[in-house]
């Protein structure tokens, strides 16, 4: 018979080799054997051998099936709801989840318990679940042991789908697996994917999760808010978010600007009275440069004290038309002479002689009054511009940034081919949360001390659920920096830590008490739960 | 070793360290990566079960081990021949078509994997332990329990009867 064979198959990771080892499962198999193995009649060596034979034939029945005793809602009547579909096996079909996820079943999907392609209706039932409460209720374990290093899942989201014909679970046929495009807030491209192995107990990592995110919009907006920081949102306004509000608002506003330099550029200048004893030069300005002079007749120019290689000499030469530049912005200005190769450039200052510097005088404080006046009501016209287009421009950002993320640019879509049904998690690990360590007892209000139970913590930094054991809470830690809310199952009773009790904790006490608020409220939705927990 | 001789829980430092050669010496041979680690973990209870037995007499440990994957493998393969998968990179191919020899080696790398498909199971083993898992040719020789020279003639051998069958195609 032709051997199968597969060409360029896809490379399996050392991590994912690594996290199937089950050496505890290996040595739980292990015969225990009373006797040393040594020479022995060979009645008895069969005898052992069909022991062991039996031992590793359990081990092999045990493994075939599914035990999912580890999965324990804290509620019997309070879970997340599955929501059925009915699919034609040999056709398969599309179906929407109301979160957005797509499952994509292909034809011939199903496989019945002997390995046959299941036809006909085949029952899938779907569910999410997509935040601490979800987990919660699930009772899912978001714990995972790597290699003997247990971990907390941060998850992006996990899903659990089950195919049934006439109540008889089905398996996946792995020639024509079902797909899901699961949708998820945030990126999710770190994250991993693991599958539940009810078998083990443990979570079976999978690969790296496939994840689609449209970053172009997602870097364009940040380039965006980067640019208004820059006071240049104007361009960023015009190229992608202006309409046609935002753009009559953007050109009022640099008009406004526009006036606002000019009038600055008018400020009113009083030249100072001209000292006759020193050196001066009478000059014409060019008005169009120096519009505050333009407003003088007669200026003379004074030769400044600070110019230490002015000589009278200066006065002998028939030099070409001087010019003027502004030096020290409403005080002085650079007279600059030339002849052939010869340049020479004075300090100087803008003066007024005899009647006319009177008369400058007298008006310079009203024209000043009135140059400050109406430099003061363009800025006001200006913030006010400024804030209409602020207004329009976010109004405008807004909704465009909202298309943006649900069009996938602040969204992931995590692709995810299955290989079997159960529950999938794209999640991430992490270690349990530090940075106040205590010796933790838990009481409830009256001073009474809590049994034995489940004791849980939700760090709304992250998407996770940290589950603990009574004997784990000898150190107990917590990051103080977070909101963080803490709750307890004990015989079926629900009490609760708040994010404003955590705020009161003594986080250096060493030994302290939790004292938990018992939940007398009838938790009969996740409403309540989310109510109660304030999650 | 001695340990593990001892006391089976001790055998979990020889389960890391040869987790993954074993896992992929498997995987070589099968389809599915799920059913590689059902076959794995068998081969693993098979070497506590025999550790006894091993003794350091110029057979590596790990030589062991792929001597009890290959048992396990041939046991499965006998009682369901379907399970046996050859699973080849393109660029493996080139490597068996140059050791050949021949000229027109683009054409014999395409003829290849129907060929090798067509092998019996010795021949295949000596084909992918040396193309495809880049074995020398002495660990060859400890799997197989043949001599360094044996393996190296018995390759060669297989690569005429392939190369007769490609151009017979």
């Amino acid at each position: 018979m032709k051997k199968k064979v597969n060409i360029n198959r896809e490379s399996i990771s050392s991590e994912e080799i690594a996290s199937q080892k089950r050496f505890g499962s290996l040595i739980k198999s292990y015969p225990a054997v009373t006797n040393p193995y040594r020479r022995t009649s060979w009645r008895t060596k069969s005898i052992v051998w069909v022991a062991m034979a039996s031992v590793v034939l359990v081990y092999y029945v045990i493994k075939g099936e599914s035990s999912e005793g580890f999965i324990r809602p804290p509620f019997e009547e309070v879970n997340i709801a599955t929501t059925d579909y009915s699919v034609d096996a040999s056709k398969g079909g599309d179906f929407t989840y109301k979160s957005g996820t797509k499952i994509v079943v292909a034809e011939n999907s199903f496989l019945d318990k002997n390995g046959n392609v299941v036809k006909g209706n085949v029952d899938l039932k779907y569910r999410e679940f997509r935040d601490p409460i979800d987990f919660f209720l699930s009772g899912i374990p978001m714990q995972y042991d790597s290699a003997g290093t247990k971990f907390e899942f941060e998850s992006a989201g996990m899903i659990e789908i089950k195919a049934f014909k006439e109540g008889n679970a089905l398996t996946m046929n792995p020639n024509s697996p079902v797909k899901v495009q699961l949708i998820t807030t945030g990126d999710a491209s770190d994250f991993n994917l693991y599958y539940l192995d009810t078998v083990a107990g443990n979570w079976a990592y999978k690969g790296k999760a496939d994840t689609k995110r449209q970053m172009n919009a997602a870097k364009y907006l940040a380039s965006v808010d980067s640019l208004k920081d820059t006071g240049s949102v104007m361009v960023a306004a015009k190229e992608e978010f202006a309409d046609v509000q935002v753009k009559q608002e953007e050109e009022k506003l640099n008009k406004i600007r526009e006036e606002i330099a000019k009038l600055e550029k008018r400020t009113p200048f009083l030249p100072r009275q001209l000292d006759e004893t020193k050196n001066h030069f009478k000059i014409k300005a060019d008005t169009n440069l120096f519009p505050e002079l333009a407003i003088y007749k007669n200026i003379y120019f004074e030769v400044s004290d600070e110019n230490e290689n002015f000589t009278p000499d200066i006065y002998k030469t028939a030099w070409e038309d001087p010019v003027i530049s502004e030096y020290r912005k409403g005080e002085s200005y650079k007279l600059t002479f030339r002849k052939g190769k010869a340049v020479h450039a004075f300090i100087v200052f803008p003066t007024l002689k005899g009647s006319d510097y009177d008369n400058a005088a007298e008006e310079f404080s009203g024209k000043l009054k009135k140059h400050s006046q109406a430099l003061a009501a363009k800025k006001e016209d200006e913030i006010k511009a400024s804030h209409d287009f602020e207004t329009a421009y976010n109004a405008r950002r807004e909704p465009a940034k909202m298309q943006l993320n649900q069009s996938a640019g602040g969204t992931t879509q995590i692709l995810v081919t299955l290989s079997a049904f159960g529950n999938w998690n794209c999640a991430f690990p992490i270690n349990l949360p530090t940075g106040a360590s205590l010796a933790l007892k838990l009481e409830d209000i009256d001073g009474k001390q809590l049994g034995e139970g489940d004791f849980y913590m939700v760090d709304k930094n992250r998407n996770s659920l940290f589950h603990y054991q009574t004997n784990t809470l000898s150190r107990f830690e917590f990051d103080p920096k977070s909101q963080n809310v803490f709750w307890a199952v004990v015989d079926k009773k629900m009490y609760v830590f708040t994010p404003h009790d955590f705020a009161n904790v003594n986080k250096t006490a060493g030994e302290y008490t939790f004292q938990l608020r018992k939940i007398d409220k009838e938790i009969a939705r996740k409403e309540d739960l989310s109510e109660v927990l304030g999650i | 070793m001695e340990e593990a001789k001892r006391n089976p829980v001790n055998f979990e430092i020889l389960y890391n360290t040869y987790y993954e050669k074993i896992f992929r010496f498997v995987y070589q041979r099968v389809d599915k990566k799920e059913f590689a680690f059902d076959i794995t973990q068998q081969v693993f209870m098979n070497a506590m079960l025999n550790i006894k037995k091993y003794e350091y007499r110029g057979l590596p440990f790990s030589s062991w081990l792929y001597r009890i994957a290959r048992n396990e493998l041939n046991q499965l393969f006998r009682k369901n021949s379907s399970h046996r998968t050859i699973n080849i990179d393109e660029t493996d191919l080139r490597y068996v078509a140059d050791e050949m020899k021949v000229d027109a080696l683009e054409e014999y790398s395409q003829k290849l994997p129907d060929v090798i498909a067509e092998l019996d199971e010795d021949d295949l083993q000596l084909i992918e332990m040396r193309f495809f898992e880049k074995r020398a040719f002495k660990e060859i020789a400890d799997i197989l329990d043949i001599t360094e020279n044996n393996a190296k003639v018995k390759l060669y051998r297989v690569l005429e009867k392939m190369k007769e069958a490609i151009l017979n195609k």
